[in-house]
């Protein structure tokens, strides 16, 4: 059974159609890329999956759950289980310490424990961060610190849209070998969006969508 | 780290951040909460002293005759005696010379005085004969403590013992009390009385009274008690124009807080998105908002309480001429009262906040 399970979604914004009927299935473990050009639904889908939007029409079920049939509690609950969120612009808690901001998550999902928090930032090389507060850190270390939140929960699916958006190529590469190595590591599935080519060359298989529908859906040899 | 411990910190920090709107929003249920403070104090205060001054009487009914410038002859009092009255005592009014001005004289038989003004407050001990006087205390600051004083009238002088000062914070304290019988002698009324103060059960009052104007026709019978409700319903009036006031406070004072979180939570959007977007249920977000208020609605509280004393102790004064006694029980109605405040007026803000869609809003529309 496929880890992620989309059949025939579509989403509606007004007289706007971003989604057109879309199927995909990804196994578990797997790191799947979606590419696409600016406007393409590439991003409604991933806040489809994600359930942090509703569909229009059609359905996402996650690890055997239809996330459509969830209450918006329930579907906050499955969330903290199961996933893990990178975003393009880093959202944080702007008065709480890079290590406070990970502990938010831990907070949502079950204990606070702060050891762990400190581990996991310090093996993304952001030991002496800990107790900066995000303004006071570069945009490479902030989407660490992205990241360290996203795996703390040791999510089995993590959903990154755009996350080397804001970033020189140096910070891509060094966001982007994190996230291979913890790949490696973690046996968690990873659902990326991008609109560049290189990104997208990280990624196991890509998915390319246009005009709301997908186009192609490759292996990365 | 404990999560009670976590969300402590988050709340101090999300507090320390903001700390301006919250002084803004507590400074307004400070307002609401000292008038609270005020609606409860002064009127509970004011009926304390109402009944401390009826209990200084000891007396619910005054006898006095028809004719003011006529008294009542003592033999004509011995019908009372015989009624549902528990205790009575006499008075007869006049004016005698002390050494330094014209005094008002109160005659009394001490031994019926003694028994029914429970309230009086003696500053010495009470007279056991007839060359003995009673004080009042503002007679002390004039004679300045002088064990003996004379009155004198018509040419005539005689000297008196003070046994003791009498302190009753009223019109008493400006009289000299002395024997009755030595002061029918000094005006010339053997006999007579000015009034008769009388205590009766509550129920028997309207039957004494009935009574004593049947068998004496030329007396009239005046119930304490009147003055009391007199007072009272001016006080129920007081305490609703106040209630009206505080309630509108009250309702600026949500309206205010409603404000301040609505500002508060729009400003925060991106913060919610995101505790959405890591799991958070509306219930554990609405939480750090809330208690936020209710912080904010305990500072007001805490605040609210000392202010509320200092103007409920500045009414009584200049309304009533004394201060009152606040009972600590209001302290905790303050916090209760801007608690209360605080989360009325976040509750819809919170509720709205808390229906956004963390898609749009992380996307930054």
């Amino acid at each position: 059974m496929s880890f992620i399970l989309v059949g025939g979604l579509t989403k509606h914004y007004g007289t706007t159609t971003a989604l057109k009927g879309i199927d995909l299935e990804v196994q578990e473990g797997e790191w799947v890329c979606i590419m696409g050009p600016s406007g393409s639904g590439k991003s409604t889908l991933l806040n489809l999956i994600g359930g942090l939007d509703r569909a229009t029409g059609g359905r996402v079920a996650i690890d055997g759950v239809e996330i459509n049939a969830l209450s918006e509690d329930s579907l906050s609950r499955f969330r903290r289980e199961i996933m893990g969120f990178i975003f393009q612009q880093s959202h944080f808690i702007p008065y709480l310490s890079a290590a406070e901001n990970v502990m938010l998550a831990q907070y949502f999902h079950s204990i606070c424990d702060e050891e762990e928090a400190r581990e996991v930032l310090t093996q993304l090389g952001l030991g002496d961060r800990l107790h900066h507060r995000p303004s006071q850190l570069s945009g490479g270390e902030q989407q660490r610190v992205c990241i360290a939140r996203a795996i703390i929960n040791n999510p089995k699916l993590l959903l990154a849209d755009e996350p080397t958006g804001n970033l020189d190529r140096e910070n891509t590469i060094l966001t982007l070998e994190t996230l291979k190595e913890l790949h490696k590591a973690g046996q968690f599935t990873i659902l990326l969006v991008t609109h560049d080519p290189f990104v997208a060359k990280w990624a196991q298989r890509v998915v390319t969508i246009e005009d709301g529908r997908i186009v192609r859906d490759e292996l990365n040899t | 780290m404990k999560k009670s411990r976590w969300f402590a910190l988050f709340l101090k920090k999300a507090v320390m951040e903001r700390m301006g709107r919250i002084v803004f929003a507590a400074a307004a249920i400070t307002v609401a909460t000292t008038l609270s403070v005020v609606l409860f104090a002064v009127p509970a205060g004011i009926s304390e002293r109402l009944g401390e001054e009826l209990k200084a009487y000891g007396a619910n009914l005054v006898v006095v005759p028809l004719n003011e410038s006529s008294y009542i002859n003592e033999n004509e009092l011995l019908n009372i005696h015989k009624g549902p009255v528990d205790s009575f005592f006499y008075q007869l009014y006049g004016q005698a010379n002390l050494d330094k001005g014209v005094v008002e004289i109160v005659g009394v038989d001490f031994s019926q005085a003694k028994q029914a003004a429970m309230g009086w407050k003696i500053h010495g001990r009470w007279p056991v004969h007839s060359e003995e006087i009673l004080a009042g205390a503002a007679i002390k600051e004039i004679i300045g403590g002088m064990e003996k004083v004379g009155l004198s009238w018509e040419g005539r002088k005689k000297e008196f013992k003070v046994a003791g000062f009498l302190e009753t914070g009223g019109r008493e304290d400006k009289n000299i009390f002395l024997d009755i019988k030595e002061a029918q002698g000094i005006l010339n009324l053997h006999g007579k009385v000015s009034a008769v103060f009388l205590r009766a059960k509550r129920e028997n009052l309207e039957t004494v009274s009935k009574e004593i104007e049947r068998s004496m026709p030329s007396v009239k019978v005046k119930t304490l008690q009147e003055v009391a409700r007199a007072e009272e319903i001016f006080l129920k009036r007081i305490q609703f124009l106040m209630a009206f006031v505080t309630f509108v406070v009250l309702c600026g004072a949500i309206v205010s807080v409603s404000s301040t979180m609505m500002t508060t939570t729009i400003e925060r959007r991106r913060e919610i998105a995101l505790m959405k977007a890591l799991g958070g249920t509306r219930l554990i977000i609405g939480l750090f908002f809330i208690a936020e208020a209710v912080l904010t609605g305990i500072a007001g509280g805490i605040a609210g309480f000392p202010l509320g004393v200092l103007l409920s102790q500045m009414i009584a004064k200049s309304s009533f001429g004394s201060f009152i006694s606040v009972s600590a029980y209001l302290f905790f109605l303050s916090i209760a009262v801007g608690m209360m405040i605080a989360i009325a007026g976040s509750i819809i803000p919170v509720k709205g906040a808390l229906r956004l869609d963390p898609a749009i809003v992380l996307r930054g529309e």
